[in-house]
């Protein structure tokens, strides 16, 4: 056996073409072509002498070939990294937690409606109200929402990027720039309405200040709500919600003060407390954050691009809750005397439907997180080739949660009939307007809890298309949902009579459900594409 | 009593919406031709499209069921929005996405918003600054003719205005029935009594469904401002005829609003100019409606006859007598342009046009009569009257006596064949070109139509078909007169060649007219006095009531007219009802569903007729309730004087009786015409016992 030895340093100074080989990968990990391999040899101190000692090339170009070949003949395999899966338990605690989030998020509306029971009054509604205020209040209340829909929605978007990546500051900025704007969008609606009502006089001024002033404070919560949940202190906003309906009982049962002048004093104290925790809130949490990491904010424009769907979807959503609502008050029957004229039985039937959603929601939370934690972890599990059999499982296992969902909201309406039957059968002092003696708010509650049922399936289908970044989708299901509710609303309300429009929010949530569902199963027919795309 | 302020701002708000909406939003989206961008042109183009467009609209609306603000703003954006696509269809950037764009551009540089800002403030600035220029240099070029200008407009206005600034009340019992009318299209019910053109009601439901506003205001302003677009026509007829011959302009102006000479002696021409009336509304639309068609002739663009037939169908939706009038005129342009008119098939393309405009204006009544309902009675009985004619003085002599009653008109006449004798000496004699033919259609055209409008007004006497009534004649009348005053001392002025001969003596011309109409007994008309069908107090009561007591929470009690102001605000009791129930020994509650309840009564009752104006007194409570007969409830109630002093009487005994004996009873309003009561019983539902006790409130 002939052995070449080769002296100690020879062997050291020597390279292999596969070490020079990674030498270049290393400076560039995909060369375009032969001649980029060269220049990096060039670059790396190899000469045509050099070559030709040690590879018995005619020079560098003629090494660069050789490397070039064996470059594109090479097949790079890469190891999966593979998330590692949740224990059982933390499963369960991450689940449990995420269904109380769900959940929570809805506490706020039912003590509002057990305040309205037992106390007659919440901290912006009140049972014995005039028409007019009442109106006034409505007004105030949908315009907030639809307002702030949107500025929620991007607020949840931007600031939840940015603190899942634990840039806490950049959070707090980009959040507090979208808060200024819907402040800023908040008062010049004011003062579109103000001039707006110069011109057409849809309500005399003290309709319209209730209606302002309303506005104008409940923006502001809910504003400062958004931040809470980014924040994930939902609690807190229940705490201050008590505090509020607290500041009302002191002011109207005891201290004998106007109702209006009551809940606007807790309303104020309220948006300034929650603001200010808002504040409190971001610097406690900026503090988690490595100093020194202080990055410069994209672009506005960009910020406002790849946000704009989200807050049109915000808004849009807001809209359709409302829209039938409006719908209704507006039909003119027996000289209304102005544009809108609020109706109790309409608003009693909707808001008692509104709370089969408080069960959907919370388990929604759980559906969507375990789904899209299973994605995430499973998506790397399928070779290039698997994609349609990814495809199909995570179909079917869409399928399945939105059974769940829907079995949820129908057992949720079931449960909320029967206590609600229960509750009036046997407390029939809790309210001096049931739901059961108006013939008009028991058909609006029927109703709308079978569209409620509806929206909660395709509000699971809208968050699924947030999570695969397809905002698209589901501002495109929501846009053509409201139209439709709009519409069909309007001319039942107009061509039957007012209660009619509750069909519209039915109608409406079936082509949303439709629509929802529709885009979802086209995004998980192609997943593959639409998770590289969301990367 | 009338608060100088309210009635500024409630006029201010109403003249505001109308021009909105008429003008100022239309003038915004309409592409204007080349030669009909001066304001008048703007302002009658924009007027007729829009005009058209609601009356259309409001009817469609009713058809379906949906007339209400949210449709008819749905519609109006919706229109908007298509037709500035339409216009900027050629453009390669859709206007939302340089929406867009200029959104981002903005957040990028916060600079940027300023400059524009300040960029469009220059903009604005610099173009009211020329706007002042140009009006100073017109100040200073001819300050007389300006300032006469303004005075004889302000003085119309005011005129026209007092009526509605010194009285809460209408000036004719018409515009009540408008009004209700109005209310009841706008809650969606049509032809309530009976089949009649619904094209005025329909713009006072437009304005009240989209701005809100209450009905009251409107019909309380629109018959002034009915005058000021009428006056606004003439000018805009005899500029477009004419040309800049201002001072023909102004003449004519001061001569049809002030003097009894034009207004062919009647004062009832002045009395309806006061009230808000459908008739003088569609007038509105007469010299429109001749010029775009006589500008069709003119320049052959098919958008003049399409705007002639707009107002055509304007006139057809709101006025037969107006659209009758309108087509005699067309009649009249079409006799000055017959050569034109028999070319090309012209005629055929007319026909077609004015055919579907008034088709389109009639069509509404006619789909109310196809359904059953019959035709509006009063009117019916009405036309049927003022139809009747004579037939038995000879012609010459009708036209004699004519001839002498209405000097003007004669004057005006010999002065054209004076005109036309010296325009064809001129012609054929000097071979002057400038004397063309064509030239003369204007002055053809207004004479002809004049001599259309006297045979109407003489039908009667002439035993002809008389399709205008005869009260309404002299209305037309006097505005074709004007026309052709305005056109022929116009044209008449032309023969003098230089300028400043031209111009002394029109000068001359206007200042005799006017000193003569202004000093010369009997030469301006005055205003005539009765036809109240409410007092002022009544009005500010229920102004009152609804401004502090919460709203469908308090019913009326009064006779028919407060029925009109108060529907959509509260609840009205007629109060013949009223009286009945506290007569009726068998009915021992009185109930009503509001918590507030108003009595209003009138101390000294009024008489329509202004004749018999005197208290009301124990023996006319003491009359036996009267009991109808025959003919309308309201009529024999409230338009019989005795009917309606027994009903205020009985009203006024028992309220005082009723205060003597229950302390939930209160006088609202004390004047010495009336006494208005307010009964508040701290409920939601008042009940009257017949029995007399003292309730605690």
């Amino acid at each position: 056996m002939h052995t070449i030895i080769l002296p100690i340093q020879e062997i050291v100074k020597q390279p292999s073409l596969e070490s020079v080989l990674d030498e270049v990968l290393e400076k560039h990990q995909n060369p375009e072509d032969r001649h980029e391999i060269a220049a990096i040899l060039e670059s790396l101190g190899w000469n045509d002498i050099r070559a030709r000692e040690i590879f018995g090339v005619a020079d560098v170009f003629e090494l660069a070939d050789i490397l070039w070949e064996r470059c594109s003949s090479k097949v790079m395999y890469t190891t999966f990294s593979k998330v590692e899966r949740l224990s059982f338990h933390e499963m369960t605690m991450l689940l449990i937690r995420q269904f109380l989030r769900g959940v929570i998020f809805a506490v706020p509306m039912a003590i509002s409606v057990v305040c309205m029971l037992t106390l007659k009054y919440s901290l912006w509604s009140y049972e014995n109200l005039s028409v007019e205020l009442a109106t006034s209040i409505a007004i105030g209340t949908i315009l907030s929402f639809v307002t702030v829909g949107g500025f929620t929605q991007a607020i949840a978007r931007r600031g939840f990027f940015y603190i899942i990546q634990g840039y806490y500051n950049m959070a707090r900025r980009i959040t507090f720039h979208f808060i200024r704007l819907g402040f800023l969008v908040c008062l010049l609606i004011c003062a579109a309405i103000l001039i707006l009502n110069l011109v057409i006089k849809v309500f005399p001024v003290d309709m319209l200040v209730v209606i302002i002033l309303y506005f104008f404070f409940l923006n502001t919560i809910w504003l400062s709500v958004t931040v809470m949940y980014i924040l994930k202190k939902e609690l807190l906003f229940t705490g201050l919600i008590i505090v509020g309906i607290v500041v009302v009982f002191i002011l109207f049962s005891v201290l004998n003060v106007n109702i209006i002048v009551s809940q606007l004093i807790a309303l104020s104290l309220v948006s300034i407390i929650s603001m200010i925790l808002v504040i409190y809130l971001f610097k406690k949490a900026e503090l988690k954050e490595e100093k020194g990491i202080s990055p410069q904010l994209p672009k506005m424009s960009v910020t406002l691009f790849s946000t704009l769907p989200y807050y049109i979807y915000g808004t849009l959503y807001f809209a359709f809750l409302f829209i039938d609502r409006i719908v209704a008050w507006t039909r003119n029957s027996d000289f209304m005397p102005y544009l809108i004229w609020f109706r109790g039985e309409y608003e009693l039937g909707l808001d008692f439907a509104l709370l089969v959603l408080i069960l959907p929601m919370g388990i929604s939370e759980v559906v969507l997180t375990k789904m899209m934690m299973d994605i995430e972890i499973s998506q790397k599990s399928y070779w290039g080739d698997e994609t349609q059999i990814m495809n199909r499982k995570f179909f079917s296992v869409y399928v399945r949660r939105l059974l769940q969902i829907f079995l949820t909201a129908v057992i949720s309406a079931g449960l909320l009939y029967w206590m609600l039957v229960e509750l009036f059968a046997n407390f029939p002092s809790l309210s001096t307007k049931s739901l059961f003696t108006s013939s008009e708010t028991y058909l609006v509650f029927i109703v709308s809890l079978i569209a409620y049922i509806l929206v909660a399936v395709a509000l699971m289908n809208a968050v699924i298309l947030f999570s695969l970044s397809q905002p698209d989708f589901a501002v495109r299901a929501i846009w053509i949902s409201l139209l439709v509710n709009m519409g069909s609303g309007f001319l039942l309300s107009r061509w039957i009579d007012y209660h009619y429009a509750v069909f519209g929010l039915l109608l409406g949530s079936i082509v949303f459900l439709y629509l929802s569902t529709k885009e979802v199963v086209r995004v998980l027919h192609n997943l593959d594409y639409y998770l590289y795309a969301a990367s | 009593m009338i608060p100088v302020m309210e009635t500024v701002t409630m006029l201010c708000s109403f003249l505001f919406s109308y021009f909105l909406l008429f003008v100022w939003l239309p003038s915004l989206f309409i592409r204007f031709e080349e030669e009909s961008s001066s304001r008048l042109d703007k302002l009658f183009i924009s007027l007729t499209h829009s005009t058209l467009f609601y009356m259309i609209i409001v009817h469609l609306l009713i058809g379906v069921r949906l007339l209400e603000t949210i449709t008819l703003f749905a519609i109006t954006i919706g229109c908007i929005v298509l037709l500035s696509r339409y216009y900027s269809r050629s453009e390669s950037i859709s206007r939302s996405m340089k929406i867009l764009t200029a959104l981002f551009d903005l957040t990028e540089d916060r600079e940027q918003w300023k400059i524009e800002l300040r960029r469009l403030i220059k903009h604005l600035r610099d173009k009211s600054l020329l706007q002042l220029q140009e009006g100073k240099q017109a100040i200073i070029k001819q300050p007389i003719l300006i300032s006469a200008f303004l005075l004889v407009f302000s003085v119309a206005m005011i005129d026209r205005f007092r009526y509605s600034f010194t009285h809460l009340s209408f000036a004719s019992s018409d515009s009540y029935v408008h009004l209700g009318w109005s209310k009841y299209l706008s809650n969606m019910t049509i032809y309530l009594d009976g089949v009649y053109p619904y094209g005025f009601e329909s713009i006072i439901a437009t304005i009240y469904d989209m701005f809100g506003m209450d009905m009251y205001v409107i019909v309380r302003f629109m018959g002034a401002l009915t005058v000021l677009l009428m006056m606004l026509s003439l000018v805009y007829a005899l500029r477009r005829m004419i040309g800049k011959d201002y001072k023909t302009i102004l003449l004519t102006v001061f001569l049809l609003f002030f003097s009894s000479s034009m207004m062919i002696g009647n004062s009832v021409i002045l009395w309806r100019q006061l009230s808000a009336l459908s008739m003088e509304f569609a007038t509105i639309f007469l010299f429109p409606g001749i010029t775009f068609f006589y500008l069709f002739f003119k320049t052959n663009k098919r958008t003049y006859l399409l705007l002639a037939a707009e107002c055509y169908a304007i006139t057809a939706f709101t006025h037969p007598f107006v659209a009758v009038t309108l087509t005699l005129a067309f009649v009249a342009v079409g006799i000055a342009y017959l050569r034109k008119l028999l070319i090309n098939k012209t005629w055929i393309r007319i026909l077609i046009y004015m055919g579907v405009a008034g088709f389109i204006g009639i069509l509404p009544p006619l789909i109310g009569l196809l359904m059953g309902k019959p035709f509006h009675g009063s009117s019916l009985n009405y036309i049927k009257g003022e139809f009747i004619s004579n037939g038995s003085i000879p012609v010459l002599e009708t036209l004699s006596i004519f001839a002498n009653e209405q000097l003007f008109i004669t004057i005006m006449y010999i002065c054209l064949i004076i005109y036309f004798i010296g325009w064809f000496i001129y012609r054929h004699l000097y071979r002057d070109r400038e004397w063309s033919v064509t030239d003369q259609a204007p002055i053809v055209m207004a004479a002809i139509f004049l001599i259309l409008m006297v045979i109407i007004y003489l039908s009667p006497e002439l035993g002809l078909p008389s399709i205008v009534p005869v009260d309404r004649q002299p209305v037309f009348l006097s505005m074709s007169a004007a026309l052709l005053f305005g056109i022929g001392f116009g044209s008449f002025i032309k023969y003098f060649k230089g300028e400043k001969l031209r111009s002394r003596l029109q000068v001359l011309g206007c200042s005799v007219l006017m000193l003569w109409v202004l000093f010369v007994p009997g030469q301006k008309v005055d205003f005539p006095q009765g036809d109240r069908h409410q007092y002022d107090e009544s009005i500010r009561a229920y102004l009152d009531i609804k401004g502090n007591y919460p709203l469908k929470n308090w019913d009326v009690i009064s006779p028919v007219d407060e029925l009109g102001l108060i529907q959509g605000y509260g609840y009205h009791t007629e109060l013949w009802e009223f009286v009945r129930n506290i007569e009726d020994s068998d009915k021992k509650l009185i109930e009503f569903k509001t918590s507030y309840v108003f009595l209003f009564v009138e101390k000294v009752p009024i008489d329509i007729a202004n004749e018999d104006i005197r208290p009301i007194s124990l023996q006319d409570a003491e009359s036996s309730f009267p009991v109808v007969t025959t003919g309308l409830l309201t009529e024999f109630y409230y338009g019989d004087i005795q009917n309606r002093r027994i009903l205020q009487a009985k009203a006024y005994y028992w309220a005082e009786d009723y205060m003597k004996n229950n302390n939930d009873i209160k006088v609202f309003l004390d004047t010495p015409n009336m006494k208005i009561y307010e009964i508040y019983q701290g409920k939601d539902t008042v009940t009257l016992t017949k029995k007399k006790q003292v309730t605690s409130k």
